[in-house]
């Protein structure tokens, strides 16, 4: 997800004895131990590469939160780190509604429009927002065409940078989908993007209602692809 | 010889100027750094190329008897400025090792075209011995992705050998010559003799490249002591990228001198991961509209209460300190302190939030109050409609909606919360005090405990010490005179490395306050640094709004016993007297283009009245790389090696390193010599530095991260 640098974690260390504190009752300070067991623990993230996680799990943990109530429930997968999260609404904001893992009090989050992904926090070069607009439109409407899309992340020096990319938009034929309580019949749209210096590749899962039950979207170099999937 | 060479130059001219037939490459950016340390992908010879902007890159060079060790940094998209210090082992019968330090500048004047190379002026050796002093014009042109050729005209040690032709007249260096050394000799540059240079590079694969290059500097010095024989002018290395930042070179100098160089770089542009890993922020709480006419709760005394002790949880949840709440029917003000988030637009945005999950429905105004050293510096006051409504929009429209305000002007702000004081911190830890640069002995360290801790005892009160203990190390080894002139206000640092006992850093009681508004005061009494004990008082102008600030200082200080336990030394040194009273009137101006200026006016500790100019490239991430040079009254002679007071100075965010929110930083100063001419007292606190973090420009410098 991130590219880390070797010299970093030299730095990490030279920092750590010549900056950090052995110990201290102050809550924000940051000891020598904790400095260098985060680098070690970036670096092993980073070797671990994809995860495989138990399908059967998976399924069991859906099967537990949708007989827990009746709430919102989504199922999230990372094809860059092969995570997967059962998520559950933790508040909402107009049309915007921000997701946290299920079961747990885990801070980290992703917020939808219309169940599309336009921000994560949390997760690391997280998407900071987008405008997702113009590509509801055309995905709920099952239309043929080209949109814009903006995604905004932040950069070195904590400033927004905003990705700009062409999307162009094509809907299939209908197929059939099922996810946890929800068994319909779907139209995928796949939407094929141009950024200035790469190509991405979406895919929205439509039903007949117009509501977006799946989307395989991607978030930026960092993150990759999300695939966002409602179960209720 | 020379006919066939002056051949070989002019076609790499005019292959320079004429020869690309492809399309312009990616401006001309290398990773790569030449013997001398300077960006440049060819060997002894400079290029028209400039580093990534930001780029920081360390190289050590060694061949038979010859160290370069070179930092250099991009300071801005076109100028780079190296810092050099080398050996040469008997180049003098005087010493063993030759130990010379030295500055370069590379200015890329035109870019490269598609038709035209791009052009770079450079003064290598412009302020020192002017041992390695040359001066260059150079032109660069990429053909293709792979090719680069270039061709210059050099001056100086580039115009030692087989000279074109000469301008004007050019002092030949000496040792004897040398004198205090440190100087701008500017009377001698692009004079003398020149001749005409060049080179190609050449990317084989990924990792490997090759460049030749037809040198011009005939090491005139070297070869006089019969160090190095200059068998050709042509030299070539081959180059291997190790890693994306380490580089490392084999080259072969005139046929005759084989050698090496390592290469290490990073960019401040580039943390570990962008954004941080920290975790996510609460969402904004949105009110039911319904329920914003409600003032009920504002009749319940238990409700204000636990209005209190939630958002207390809350922001103690996300790091942050809440010193004061008052909370009206339609607004509420918190004060708050700051000590995990290096991005203060990161602290903020935590903060309202964890209020609009707080507060009654009915709040509509939030004031935020940043609370440093126990005094207000700044209130920022955001509309929760706003917030609402701009969570997932672009970060800059928040800004819009922002308001700073001085903490003064806005009126009251909320009494601290029962428990805020007193408060003691303590931290105990490893600390690195080095030497640099000793001709005896160029690298120097100890490395020993430190305890430090403060007492907050009330609103801008501070009892603060910290006590040091070495453990190992060598500072103590320092055997050079001291001839120094002045009276020994630095230049006996030595003495002070010498207890191996417990010693009493500082120990300082001080008091910090609102003068007016716009206006902040500082008071410290005690022992102040390792070598002086006293008072400094310090009074800051500073708008909340503003770049600029102006400050003025005062101290009364007298030097402390070599053994830093409680006594004071007589202020007679050999130099002189050492005068107790100094002070600066100081002027600070954030360009708002990623430069910062410092101008101190004043007295310094030898008595010596002057000036100090610093100059530092600072990156939104934190990270501060910059310069400073002090002129006094003190004459070059006076003074001593380096004629003036200079430097380097940087600072380090933790947080760029291990991608977590902390205030924490490294922080240094590199000086070629530390002498008594242009020497401040360093004092804890000083309040421009202390203050501006909590102030509209640095805060929204990192506006991005108000959403995170």
């Amino acid at each position: 997800m991130t590219r880390r640098k070797p010299h970093l974690y030299a730095i990490g260390f030279l920092v750590a004895v010549a900056l950090t504190s052995g110990c201290t009752n102050k809550d924000q300070e940051l000891p020598a131990a904790s400095v260098i067991k985060t680098v070690l623990e970036q670096r092993r993230a980073k070797q671990e590469g994809v995860r495989k996680i138990d399908e059967r799990l998976v399924q069991f943990q859906i099967k537990r939160a949708l007989a827990s109530g009746d709430e919102p429930l989504a199922l999230m997968r990372i094809s860059k780190t092969g995570s997967v999260a059962l998520l559950r609404v933790i508040e909402t904001n107009g049309p915007y509604r921000t997701w946290a893992a299920w079961g747990t009090t885990e801070r980290r989050s992703v917020t939808t429009r219309g169940d599309v992904i336009t921000a994560t926090r949390g997760l690391g070069t997280d998407l900071m927002s987008s405008n997702v607009n113009g590509l509801l439109r055309m995905v709920t409407g099952l239309k043929d065409g080209i949109e814009r899309q903006v995604l905004r992340h932040l950069d070195g020096e904590n400033q927004i940078v905003e990705t700009v990319a062409d999307c162009a938009f094509t809907p299939d034929g209908p197929q059939s989908f099922s996810s946890g309580e929800i068994r319909t019949r779907v139209t995928r749209v796949d939407v094929f993007c141009k950024t200035e210096t790469g190509r991405f590749n979406n895919y929205y899962l439509v039903s007949a209602g117009g509501r977006i039950v799946e989307a395989k979207t991607w978030l930026g170099d960092g993150l990759g692809y999300f695939t966002f999937s409602l179960l209720r | 010889m020379i006919r066939k060479r002056k051949i070989v130059g002019l076609g790499v001219i005019c292959g320079t100027a004429l020869g690309s037939m492809s399309g312009l490459a990616d401006p001309l950016k290398t990773k790569l750094t030449n013997n001398y340390g300077n960006p440049g992908s060819l060997i002894d010879m400079p290029t028209a190329e400039s580093a990534p902007d930001g780029q920081l890159a360390t190289s050590v060079m060694y061949f038979d008897g010859f160290t370069r060790t070179t930092l250099s940094f991009q300071i801005t998209d076109r100028l780079s400025g190296s810092f050099r210090y080398t050996g040469t082992r008997n180049l003098t019968p005087t010493f063993g090792t030759y130990y010379d330090r030295s500055f370069d500048l590379k200015f890329r004047v035109f870019n490269e075209t598609t038709w035209t190379p791009a052009v770079s002026v450079g003064l290598r050796d412009f302020i020192g011995t002017g041992l390695l002093s040359g001066e260059y014009v150079v032109a660069t042109k990429s053909i293709g992705d792979r090719l680069r050729l270039t061709g210059g005209v050099g001056w100086g040690r580039l115009g030692s050998y087989a000279s074109d032709g000469s301008i004007g007249t050019r002092t030949s260096f000496t040792f004897a010559g040398v004198g205090t050394g440190g100087n701008f000799n500017y009377d001698d540059w692009f004079q003398g003799d020149y001749s005409v240079f060049g080179g190609a590079s050449f990317q084989v694969t990924d990792k490997f490249s090759v460049s030749a290059e037809y040198s011009t500097d005939n090491y005139d010095v070297a070869q006089n002591q019969d160090l190095i024989k200059r068998g050709s002018p042509w030299n070539v290395a081959l180059d291997y990228r190790w890693r994306d930042d380490v580089h490392l070179r084999a080259f072969l100098l005139h046929g005759e001198e084989l050698g090496a160089q390592l290469t290490f770089s990073l960019n401040p542009k580039n943390p570990s991961v962008p954004g941080g890993t920290e975790l996510a922020p609460l969402p904004v709480g949105v009110r039911d509209q319904e329920s914003a006419a409600d003032l009920g709760w504002a009749t319940q005394p238990s409700r204000r209460q636990a209005i209190t002790s939630g958002v207390n949880r809350s922001l103690a949840q996300a790091g942050i300190n809440l010193e004061g709440i008052d909370v009206e029917g339609r607004s509420a003000h918190v004060t708050i302190r700051n000590e995990r988030y290096d991005a203060g637009a990161e602290a903020l945005g935590r903060t309202l939030r964890s209020l609009s999950r707080e507060l009654p429905a009915s709040v509509e105004s939030l004031h935020v109050t940043l609370m440093t050293n126990g005094i207000p510096a700044s209130t920022m006051t955001f509309g929760r409609t706003d917030l609402e409504r701009l969570e997932n929009a672009p970060a800059r429209e928040a800004l819009a909606a922002a308001t700073f305000t001085d903490t003064l002007r806005f009126g009251d702000y909320p009494d601290p919360l029962p428990g805020t004081y007193p408060r003691f911190e303590w931290t105990i830890g490893p600390y690195l005090r080095t030497s640099l640069f000793d001709p005896d002995n160029p690298f120097r360290a100890d490395i020993g405990v430190r305890a430090k801790a403060v007492y907050h005892l009330g609103s801008g009160w501070q009892v603060a010490g910290s006590v040091a203990q070495k453990v190992i190390g060598n500072l103590d080894e320092v055997t050079r005179p001291n001839t120094s002139q002045l009276p020994h206000v630095r230049s006996d640092s030595s003495q002070y490395n010498k207890t191996d006992e417990p010693y009493l850093e500082n120990l300082t009681i001080a008091k910090y306050g609102r003068l007016g508004p716009d206006f902040y005061g500082r008071l410290s009494l005690g022992y102040l640094e390792r070598m002086y004990a006293g008072v400094s008082g310090e009074v800051l102008w500073k708008p909340v709004n503003s770049r600029l600030a102006l400050g003025a200082e005062v101290n009364y200080a007298r030097p402390r016993d070599f053994d830093q336990q409680f006594g004071l030394r007589s202020r007679v040194t050999p130099g002189g007297v050492i005068p107790e009273m100094t002070g600066h009137l100081s002027a600070y101006y954030d360009f708002g283009n990623g430069f910062h200026g410092q101008l101190d006016a004043g007295r310094y500790l030898a008595g010596d009245w002057g000036g100090t100019i610093t100059l530092d490239r600072e990156f939104k991430n934190g990270w501060k790389i910059g310069a400073f040079a002090t002129f006094t009254d003190v004459s070059a002679q006076q003074f001593g090696e380096g004629s003036f007071d200079k430097g380097i100075r940087f600072t380090i965010p933790l947080s760029w390193v291990i991608g977590q929110p902390t205030t924490q930083k490294a922080s240094g100063v590199l000086r070629p010599l530390t002498r008594d001419g242009g020497q401040r007292l360093e004092v804890n606190g000083r309040l421009y530095e202390t203050i501006r973090d909590s102030h509209r420009p640095d805060i929204a410098k990192s506006w991005g991260k108000f959403w995170r």
